[in-house]
């Protein structure tokens, strides 16, 4: 069961963590960016 | 939070196939697809693609309605994006089109696949390339699940081994022992709100969890 603090909870809250790219080294070392 | 029973979900806008020197976009492309869902499995959380291509997230109007669609489809509690103190044009653009959409989820009037969904907490991490102005508001003790997320990381080549020479390990555990230094703890992340929209922004679910942390 989910938990908030110490109490236990029906609902499962949801996250989300939106990003510009997986990983991206696009900018780095100089690289044109586009 | 997945080890506090949230359903993560992790939301990439493109892959980022541009951003390997040594390897062509096509095929960096399909290892970055492969990466990102290991990352996330090894988080337990689930990996989402846009479907936008490197370099080419569309404009605010498509970009918002999208991602107020995704977020509606899958009820976000909370969301965490770029901070907008960017180098990055992507990661600002980023940061631009998820406010926009979070603000929009329960509006009835603006219309997209999925119905009207309560306002989320809105919050911004902390990332290398978007220290500008970046403020450390609140904190997250991730000491129990820091070796697991860095070992997740690992998935991803660029991570792993540092082929662009951009220190990126070095920097995570850095900044993640130096955020534990400044609560007292081995290991924490950093968040911030938009302060000029605190005002505007429901303080609920996410908060209450922070502070019963």
């Amino acid at each position: 069961m989910p938990r908030i603090g110490e109490r236990e909870v029906e609902l499962v809250p949801v996250l989300a963590v939106v990003g510009a790219h997986a990983l991206d080294a696009e900018l780095m070392g100089a690289k044109q960016p586009c | 939070m997945k080890a506090q029973h949230w359903k993560v979900y992790m939301i990439h806008m493109t892959r980022g196939e541009r951003g390997n020197p040594m390897k062509k976009p096509d095929e960096y492309s399909r290892q970055l697809e492969s990466e990102m869902k290991r990352c996330a499995e090894a988080l337990g959380a689930e990996c989402i693609w846009m479907g936008y291509l490197a370099g080419q997230i569309p404009e605010d109007r498509i970009a918002v309605r999208d991602l107020c669609d995704l977020f509606r489809k899958i009820k976000a509690d909370a969301v965490i994006t770029h901070w907008q103190g960017s180098y990055h044009p992507r990661h600002v653009q980023t940061c631009r089109a998820v406010t926009q959409a979070v603000f929009r989820m329960p509006d009835e009037s603006y219309r997209t696949g999925a119905g009207p969904y309560a306002l989320p907490n809105l919050w911004f991490g902390e990332n290398m390339e978007d220290e500008e102005g970046f403020v450390p508001e609140f904190y997250l003790d991730s000491t129990d699940v820091y070796e697991k997320w860095f070992e997740a990381l690992k998935a991803y080549q660029l991570f792993r081994e540092g082929v662009t020479g951009f220190p990126y390990q070095s920097f995570y555990a850095a900044n993640t022992r130096l955020r534990g230094v400044d609560i007292g703890v081995k290991y924490a992340k950093a968040l911030m709100h938009r302060k000029a929209l605190i005002g505007d922004l429901s303080i609920r679910t996410f908060e209450v969890r922070l502070s019963e942390y």
